[in-house]
């Protein structure tokens, strides 16, 4: 069909957050190559900018749009709606905390590269087109865009060999899981003749099911498991994460995490969803279901013994990764009910919550030594209360207990679970539950280490501004998410 | 609404007196504190005597006009307005109600209660810790008047308690004696093994009359545990009504088992003389270990509905005194001595309260208050002229020193050996009487008749230790050390002058309350105890009792001849010791105890071993099992297997989790493309399943399960009903349908194998599932088990 | 919503507010951390005093309900309010928290500033827990009591305390997270009946679930509440913590903490599954007798003097359980006055011990003796907790034990309304039992006091003890006072209670009264036809297949968890259709647990 007919001229103004996104990538890149000089401190106001004009693009266009309301753009190769644009501006926001965050970080074990600013944004440009994708060709280019960028940033500590083995991991395993995505669309077109979603489920709607489509969706599901990091494919995160300069770890647990499951909420719930598919013997709700109990036991079980923070709190992003995919099934099982709303909450939530962690991780790191072990946060609660109390609010958090952000997640996921026709996923519910009596013991593990230890010498943390006013924003964010959740539910069930 | 009478003044008295000496007794002059606590008893003893003189002896006084009908209500006053408890039908009211028979009581416990706190004041004068000491026995007066006059078991209950408390602080006072804390303890716990009991009975009251009041604020003809209504209710209970009253009151009675020191619950009494004498005297001899008798009294309407009940407490009160008695021959400790004969004289009072003969052993018990008392203050005076120690063999010739102590001593001992006219001898002989005469429904032949022969053997006994005590201390030479035999002095007055009271009392009670029913003495004179006491008692012409009871009613002759045993058997008592001990210790005694007897005499003396037994029975055992239990229960079973170990079966979990994450990239991708497949094999796999349910006879519907959802879009369903493995019903479904159903009827009822077939719409694949089916001929199953009806559905959920 | 229902606002936000000023306390400023924490608690204490003003005896239901819309988007509610019940627990909550900060002021002296934060926090927790009336304010408050008490134990307590404070918070949370299950099932059900979202538990009383649903439901809330209790075989997170704790830590938990058990069984699982309470209650009642002799004897063994009263703890609060089993309205009434007493004689007697292991720094009961001679006022003291503890007439123990052992006893007998049967088996021999814990507690607890107080001073360093400060006796009067108030004018606190139990048990029998059937509303049983196969999928799914034990085992009861609707009669007062576990035949899938209309 015509190209030129299927652009509306609004489609610019709704695709904005993407173009800013987009457009300032590639500025920085490019303007950083020419720049002489070592400073590079403006890059991150820079950045932050970017997102903060996105994510502002984002509520705007979210405001001007009516709850059930989709527009489509460039002949549904984009698709806007409410929850596309929240997880847009989630999504901007968490890489603007992560740009502040980073250049403390950068200085102190001198990776300075100037590139890294610019593969933030490209990172974030295609999470936003994942999220509003509207055709599974969008997807897979949002998808890519997105990997590559982190292989970058996994990688972008370039002195320290464990981020090269980790980014390496990461990038030969995620090439895999691509290998899976393409062929499941491949197998979705030739069973329906389409990567349009919306067309897709359509089809599937009027002639039924066939291998083609099942197969197709299993694939499906293995390569957006892997970027969820769901158990059996959640090998790469301890690696990658621990590996990874810490301001990139928590952009992978919060950000990517999120985009993740954005594309996920657009491939199944729109495409693969209607209100049948992952009701079937062969839909992928079961399969999710299962997958989520897996994932959330295994993650909480490797959790348990670590001792490096950083790599525990990755296992805890794997198991936090089941609880999301039990608010996924439950979508797909129940596509009126409270599913959405929560799974949004949750992501929110989740990436308030580990931005906050990451950034207290940073925060008692200095040039001397990095810190992430749990016996160098011993006596941490004597010598530096505020971040102690304001880490303690983000593990009670992750751990699910009131009055946070997480414990509400968790309570909206699984209740919205518990919602599902029949009680089908009531055992899942109670996996979950058991699972975040796990995860408590080695999230107080930490606390533990803080207040019932006595502190093993003095040190320096690295303080900032920046560093200051995320670490306080995220916890009074953490606080306000989970007391006065009502706000943050409306605008998720929009 | 009755009267309200002031009553709760009585009790209210001694307790304020108490809070005023241990709350700011350190700061108060150690004469202050005696006045305090002096003054307290006194005016009580006042009140009660204003109160019986006035209102009660007027209600007497109608009573008797009336021509002593059924039961005397007495003076009845609540303390406050509200009840107490008030739950549902339980109603408590904080109320006391002072009849003839509390009258008795409140008069003995408030006068020999003051006499005793008298002499206290001489005796403990040296006590550092005297606030504390006085405040403890102004309480325990308190706590003795509430268990006297509450008007219905819980308050009474609360005395039954608080007198045990006191009795625990007053024997334990000297605590730093390892010893005496341990007495103090043991008596607690051995009462509170009684107090189980007693709660129990009161439940089971409760449960079966629906309220404790003796008498009910209403009058008699409100539900109360007195009067034919309770009966009446005992009756419409499940339990007949004799085995009701039988349960309850051997409850009841096991509780005063507890109080009053009967078998098996005695031990605690010898031990507890580790307290201060004067405590000794007020507590374990004249008072608290009366409330036992006095419960049973009150409760006579109960006992007398319950032969059984009163067979169990005579025969226990007969053996109590005997064993009691044997033991106390043995004993070279005065007090243990006298301890001895108290337990002895319990069973006495229970023998009388047992066989029905209520007013003798209350009679018994007035007097032996005042006896008893006497011979622990005399016990008290001698020990503190022998500068403390209560060894009677190292005593001796203090007749001389001690002229008041001993001349009050020897009316003592007159009066409880049942010689002729001390007052011993009327209230023993009424009860020897009593139980001779005895006869009950459902009793054995001659059970009155035994009971009066162990009774006497048991009278004979006591005659002979109390005058063997009597010589070994006051007779013959001095056998103490000289440096002791130089401080023998006689007591202050304030000790000697309450002796000599009771000595007065003890002399003339018996002539004044209990005079025989002999024709020679004037009716209006008879046993004017046993009138006054009638108006409280059980009468036993009740309607309810069907005459189950009989009074014994004596001639003269008969009567006469009963006395002259008893006097006979005190006199023969006396002789014999007299003719052993006259010049103290005696030689053929101890050879009979070193030679032929001195087997005998060492069970005896260490009092047949039964606290070695219960050491070893009860104590011992119950430790270790708590040992035991903690050990292997508490901390191996729960804590280590359970908590620790699913801790650590979780922990090796992580442990494995953590090798598999080893960093090599091919494990990595093995296990994605492993759970790749996994996830495909099982998302693929077919699952039939049905449900099924009897909709008439033999006929049964049956739903195949084929899930919903494209992949069960023309999904094809065979059964196989009569199991010959050949399909006999094919159907596919169509999306957007009921689920495939079939309907088939069964040759026959019973058990049937079913099996159904599915093959999927995708993948061709065909699964198989076989259910046993319950057919039976009558049209509904009584109900095929949930399990079964529960429609076992495939599809979306947990189903990859 | 009236003036006097934000006297429960205040309660629950002075506390709060004391903590965020606390925060702001420089850390040196110890005196004034303690004053501002005291001045508040003691404000927040008369504050809760006054809630008696305008709080109605007569009412049996909720009164001063505070109810403000809190999370539209889950039907969530700000909800407060007290009833007979709660109001005295609340009390309770806001006595002892002053009591325990004057108490602490020699024990604790580092990190004051937090100490006292946490004592207020833990305060808003508990008090909320007990005002709550919606299930998700009730399930926030609830998990929010942990964070303090772990703190308090793990930063203030003994050697064990690492182990102690996480095994604490470990046990609670698996009991508690079942029961948030539970609640998002009981939740998504009364939405599927009535098409409303809510969390309000007024309302959730409402909804009647199908027997074999209810039983799994009870059993999900009542290892919840059993662990907070603690029952029988679930208390051994108490001995530890308690050791570990310090004592202001001991006295809160054995005070507040233990009543959530009893409490929540008695507000939230009974009147929402009466059902599976029913069904449960003989177990129960055997559970809480062997509770109360379990906890007797191994408290007799005891050396150390702080187990030994944790333990007795187990013996005291089986008697409450008992008690609301036995479900006879002294029993209930005396189990609430037993959680008071216990809450007042325990907590006087972890005070005591304070005061013995602030001077001797040991709590083994060998390294005393003869105390009594140097601290007399103590000893005098400690002996009324002891004996209250024991349950001596008089004293606040005895009314609470009095009243359950007969409430038992008399269970389902001619003395309560007819055609009410006992749901406890053998109710007298259960009572006979349980009575013998009077016998044990007067033994473990007179040994404790006989080796601690009495005999000869044979220690040295007892020879100079320091009798109580005036401090000290401030913080045990009240206390003192209390125990002897309760145990002579027990009737106002009865009389107060009273209608709200009489409430319970009704409403326990009507919800029971009701039919068998798939969830529906009290008394609007669901018509036949509402449940054809149209949706045959009732609670089951493959996750049983695929070996999902836990949903399997939830999905379907094995038969042993169904008797008791074997022999509906004894279940249901006659004029009640018996409810029974076979559906009508027109509709299988009513049977089925969890299904839905």
């Amino acid at each position: 069909m015509n190209v030129v007919n299927a652009i509306k001229p609004t489609d610019i103004l709704y695709m904005s957050p993407l173009t800013v996104l987009t457009v300032g990538a590639l500025l920085l890149i490019v303007v950083e190559a020419f720049i002489r000089g070592r400073n590079r401190s403006w890059l991150m106001p820079l950045t932050i900018t970017a997102c903060v004009a996105a994510a502002l693009a984002a509520v705007f266009i979210y405001s001007s749009l009516t709850s059930p309301q989709q527009v489509s753009m460039f002949g549904g190769m984009l698709v806007a709606d409410r929850s596309s644009m929240f997880l847009t501006a989630l999504m901007c926001a968490g890489t603007a905390f992560t740009a502040l965050v980073s250049p403390l970080h950068q200085s102190e074990y001198d990776w300075e590269n100037g590139e890294y600013y610019g593969m933030l944004l490209l990172a974030v440009s295609g999470m936003v087109m994942m999220a509003m994708a509207g055709n599974l060709v969008a997807t897979f280019l949002g998808l890519e865009t997105m990997s590559l960028a982190v292989y970058v940033l996994t990688a972008s500590r370039r002195g320290s060999r464990r981020a090269t083995e980790g980014a390496m991991k990461y990038f030969l395993m995620g090439a895999f899981a691509t290998a899976f995505l393409l062929y499941g669309i491949a197998l979705l077109y030739g069973a329906t003749g389409t990567t349009d979603l919306a067309l897709i489920a359509e089809r599937l709607r009027e002639r039924g099911q066939d291998p083609l489509v099942v197969i197709g969706v299993m694939l499906l599901v293995v390569a957006f498991g892997f970027k969820v990091a769901a158990v059996p494919f959640h090998m790469w995160t301890p690696d990658a994460y621990e590996g990874a300069a810490t301001p990139v770890t928590g952009f992978m647990a919060a950000v990517v995490k999120a985009a993740g499951f954005a594309g996920a909420l657009r491939v199944f719930t729109f495409g693969l969803g209607g209100d049948f598919v992952p009701l079937g013997h062969m839909g992928w709700g079961g399969i999710f279901a299962v997958l989520a109990a897996i994932t959330m036991t295994v993650g909480n079980l490797g959790a348990l013994r670590q001792e490096n923070v950083k790599r525990m709190l990755a296992y805890s992003s794997v198991s936090h990764a089941g609880v999301l995919l039990t608010g996924l099934v439950a979508i797909g099982l129940q596509p009126g009910g409270s599913g959405r709303a929560a799974l949004l909450y949750y992501l929110a939530a989740y990436a308030v919550t580990t931005l906050g962690a990451f950034a207290a991780i940073i925060w008692i790191g200095s040039r001397e030594q990095e810190r992430v072990l749990v016996d160098d946060w011993a006596g941490l609660g004597s010598r530096h209360p505020g971040v102690a109390l304001a880490m303690t609010i983000f593990l009670l958090s992750l751990g699910g207990i009131p009055p946070t952000a997480g414990f509400f997640g968790k309570f909206a996921v699984f209740q919205a679970a518990m919602q599902a026709p029949d009680n089908r996923l009531l055992w899942l519910v109670v996996v979950g539950v058991l699972n975040s009596a796990l995860s408590i013991f080695y999230y107080l593990r930490l606390v533990m280490a803080m207040y019932f230890r006595e502190p093993i010498g003095e040190f320096r943390p690295l303080r900032s501004g920046g560093l200051t006013f995320a670490l306080v924003a995220c916890a009074i964010l953490v606080l306000q998410m989970g007391i006065m959740p009502g706000f943050w539910l409306d605008l998720t069930s929009g | 609404m009755q009267h309200n009478y002031p009553l709760w003044i009585i009790p209210a008295l001694p307790l304020a007196g108490a809070a005023i000496n241990l709350l700011f007794g350190r700061f108060l002059s150690r004469r202050t504190v005696h006045a305090v606590a002096v003054l307290a008893v006194a005016a009580a003893f006042v009140c009660a005597a204003l109160l019986i003189a006035g209102p009660l002896w007027a209600q007497y006084h109608q009573w008797v006009l009336a021509g002593r009908p059924e039961v005397m209500q007495g003076l009845y006053g609540r303390a406050f307005a509200d009840p107490w408890i008030h739950v549902g039908s339980l109603t408590i009211d904080l109320a006391f109600r002072m009849d003839t028979l509390g009258a008795v009581m409140v008069l003995v416990i408030t006068f020999v209660g003051l006499l005793i706190h008298i002499y206290s004041t001489g005796y403990m004068a040296e006590e550092p810790r005297y606030a504390a000491y006085f405040g403890y026995l102004n309480l325990f007066t308190g706590a003795m008047l509430i268990l006297v006059l509450g008007n219905n078991l819980p308050v009474m209950f609360i005395g039954w308690e608080g007198v045990g408390l006191c009795s625990y602080l007053l024997i334990g006072f000297w605590f730093t004696e390892e010893a005496f804390a341990y007495a103090g303890r043991k008596a607690f716990v051995v009462n509170r093994i009684g107090d189980f009991a007693f709660l129990l009975g009161i439940c089971l009251l409760f449960w079966s009359v629906g309220t404790l009041d003796f008498w009910a604020a209403g009058g008699p003809d409100a539900l109360s545990l007195q009067g034919d209504k309770a009966i009446e209710v005992y009756k419409s209970t499940p339990w007949l009504g004799e085995r009701m009253a039988t349960f309850a009151g051997i409850l009841l009675f096991i509780g005063a088992c507890g109080k009053s020191a009967q078998i098996p619950l005695y031990v605690w009494l010898p031990d507890a003389m580790a307290g201060p004498t004067p405590v000794s005297a007020l507590i374990h001899a004249a008072t608290m270990v009366t409330a036992g008798v006095y419960m049973v009294a009150r409760m006579s309407f109960l006992y007398a509905h319950s032969t059984t009940a009163m067979a169990v407490v005579a025969g226990v009160g007969a053996l109590t005194a005997l064993f009691a008695a044997i033991m106390a021959f043995a004993q070279t400790d005065l007090k243990r001595v006298l301890a001895y004969s108290t337990v002895s004289q319990l069973g006495f009072m229970f023998v009388g309260v047992g066989v029905g003969a209520y007013s003798a052993g209350i009679f018994h018990l007035v007097t032996h208050a005042f006896f008893k008392a006497g011979l622990f203050l005399g016990a008290g005076s001698v020990m503190h002229a022998m500068s403390g120690s209560g060894d009677i063999t190292r005593m001796g010739g203090l007749r001389k020193k001690l002229t008041y102590t001993h001349a009050s001593f020897a009316v003592y001992c007159l009066a409880i050996a049942g010689i002729v006219p001390f007052s011993g001898f009327f209230s023993k002989d009424e009860i020897l009487a009593g139980a001779f005469g005895a006869h009950a429904a459902g009793w054995i032949a001659v059970y009155g008749q035994i009971l009066w022969a162990i009774l006497t053997v048991a009278a004979l006994g006591t005659a002979f230790y109390m005058t063997r005590l009597y010589f070994l201390v006051f007779a013959g030479e001095s056998r103490a050390d000289a440096e002791t035999q130089a401080h023998i002095h006689e007591s202050p007055g304030s000790m000697t002058i309450p002796l000599v009271i009771l000595a007065a009392f003890t002399l003339v009670l018996g002539l004044f309350l209990g005079l025989p029913h002999l024709s020679a003495v004037p009716e209006s004179l008879r046993s004017l105890i046993g009138q006054w006491l009638d108006a409280s008692l059980v009468n036993f012409d009740r309607p309810s009792l069907q005459g189950a009871i009989h009074e014994a009613h004596f001639s003269d002759v008969s009567l006469l001849a009963l006395m002259g045993t008893a006097l006979a058997i005190g006199i023969i008592g006396i002789a014999a010791a007299a003719a052993l001990y006259r010049r103290g210790p005696s030689g053929a005694v101890d050879r009979f105890t070193l030679g032929a007897g001195a087997e005998l005499y060492r069970v005896v003396k260490d009092k047949f071993y039964v606290d070695e037994l219960y050491d070893r029975i009860i104590v011992r055992p119950f430790r270790a099992v708590s040992q035991l239990i903690f050990e292997v229960i508490d901390r191996f079973l729960i804590d280590w297997i359970i908590v620790d170990g699913s801790a650590f079966v979780v922990d090796l979990f992580g442990r494995v989790a953590r090798w598999f994450q080893n960093g090599q990239i091919q494990r990595y991708m093995v296990g994605l493309v492993l759970g790749g497949a996994l996830i495909f094999f099982f998302a693929t796999r077919t699952q039939a399943d049905f449900d099924w349910w009897q909709s008439a006879p033999l006929t049964v519907e049956f739903d195949a399960d084929v899930g919903a959802g494209p992949g069960s879009d023309g999904a094809v369903a065979e059964f196989d009903f009569d199991g010959d493995g050949r399909s006999d019903w094919t159907g596919t479904w169509k999306q957007g349908e009921q689920p495939l159903h079939a309907t088939w009827v069964f040759g026959r009822p019973g058990q049937h194998e079913v099996t159904m077939w599915l093959t999927d719409a995708v993948f061709k694949k065909r699964g198989e599932v076989s259910k046993t089916v319950t057919v039976e001929a009558a049209g509904q199953p009584a109900a095929a088990p949930a399990e079964e009806q529960a429609p076992v559905r495939s599809g979306g959920g947990g189903a990859p | 919503m009236n003036q006097a229902s934000y006297l429960l606002l205040a309660t629950l936000l002075l506390p709060v507010i004391g903590a965020v000023l606390v925060m702001f306390v420089p850390q040196g400023e110890r005196d004034l951390a303690r004053g501002i924490g005291l001045g508040v608690a003691i404000l927040t204490f008369l504050v809760s005093l006054a809630i008696l003003g305008p709080f109605d005896r007569t009412l049996d239901g909720f009164q001063l309900i505070f109810d403000k819309e809190w999370i539209p988007g889950l039907g969530a509610h700000f909800k407060l309010g007290v009833d007979g019940i709660s109001i005295w627990l609340v009390l309770l909550t806001t006595f002892l928290t002053p009591v325990v900060l004057l108490s602490a002021h020699e024990a604790v002296t580092e990190k004051v500033r937090e100490f006292v934060a946490a004592m207020l926090v833990l305060e808003v927790a508990m008090v909320g827990t007990f005002l709550a009336l919606d299930l998700f304010l009730f399930y926030v408050f609830w998990e929010l009591m942990l964070i303090p008490m772990y703190l308090l134990i793990g930063i203030w307590g003994g050697q064990r305390r690492v182990y102690a404070s996480i095994k604490f918070v470990l046990y609670t949370m698996v009991g508690s997270l079942l029961m948030l299950a539970t609640i998002f099932y009981v939740y998504a059900k009364y939405g599927g009946v009535t098409g409303e979202f809510t969390t309000d538990l007024e309302k959730l009383d409402d909804l009647v679930l199908p027997q074999t649903a209810q039983i799994w439901c009870f059993a999900a809330f009542a290892l919840a509440f059993a662990i907070k209790v603690p029952l029988f075989p679930l208390h051994t997170w108490l001995p530890d913590a308690h050791v570990e704790a310090p004592t202001a830590g001991s006295v809160i938990l054995a005070g507040v903490l233990l009543k959530f058990g009893i409490y929540g069984f008695l507000r939230f699982a009974m009147p929402l599954f009466p059902y599976g309470a029913a069904a449960a209650a003989p177990a129960m009642s055997i559970i809480a007798v062997a509770g109360i002799v379990y906890g007797a004897l191994v408290a007799f063994v005891q050396d150390d003097v702080k187990k030994l009263v944790a333990y007795s703890s187990v013996s005291h609060l089986g008697f409450c359980m008992l008690g609301l089993v036995a479900l006879t309205p002294q029993a209930i009434e005396g189990s609430i006055f037993g959680m008071l007493s216990h809450g007042l004689t325990t907590g006087g007697l972890f005070l005591a011990i304070g005061v013995l292991y602030e001077r001797r720094h040991t709590r083994l009961m060998a390294e005393f003796g003869g105390v009594w001679s140097r601290m007399p006022v103590f000893g005098a003291l400690f002996l009324i907790c002891v004996l209250g503890s024991a349950g001596l007439p008089g004293l606040s123990g005895f009314i609470g034990e009095f009243l359950t052992i007969i409430g038992t006893f008399i269970a389902g007998s001619n003395t309560f309304p007819q055609g009410w049967p006992a749901f406890i088996p053998a109710p007298k021999i259960l009572a006979a039992v349980a009575a013998t814990g009077v016998i044990l507690g007067a033994i473990y607890l007179l040994y404790m006091f006989q080796k601690v107080m009495f005999g000869p001073l044979k220690n040295e360093r007892n020879r100079d003890l320091p009798d109580l400060s005036w401090r000290e006796i401030a913080v045990f009067t009240p206390v003192v006072v209390l125990i002897f108030a309760l145990g002579v004018f027990p009737h106002r606190f009865l009389a107060t209670t009273e209608p709200a139990v009489n409430r319970f048990i009704g409403e326990f029998k009507a919800k029971l009264s009701e039919p068998d059937a798939a969830p529906h509303l009290r008394g609007q049983p669901p018509p036949g036809e509402k449940k054809p196969a149209a949706e045959p999928g009732e609670g089951q799914d493959q996750g049983a297949d695929q070996g999902e034990g836990a949903e399997g085992a939830k999905a379907q009861p094995p038969p042993s968890a169904a008797p008791p609707a074997a022999n509906p009669p004894t279940l249901a007062p006659p004029t009640a259709n018996p409810p029974t576990l076979a559906p009508p035949t027109a509709n299988p899938p009513a049977a089925a647990p969890g299904g839905q209309p």
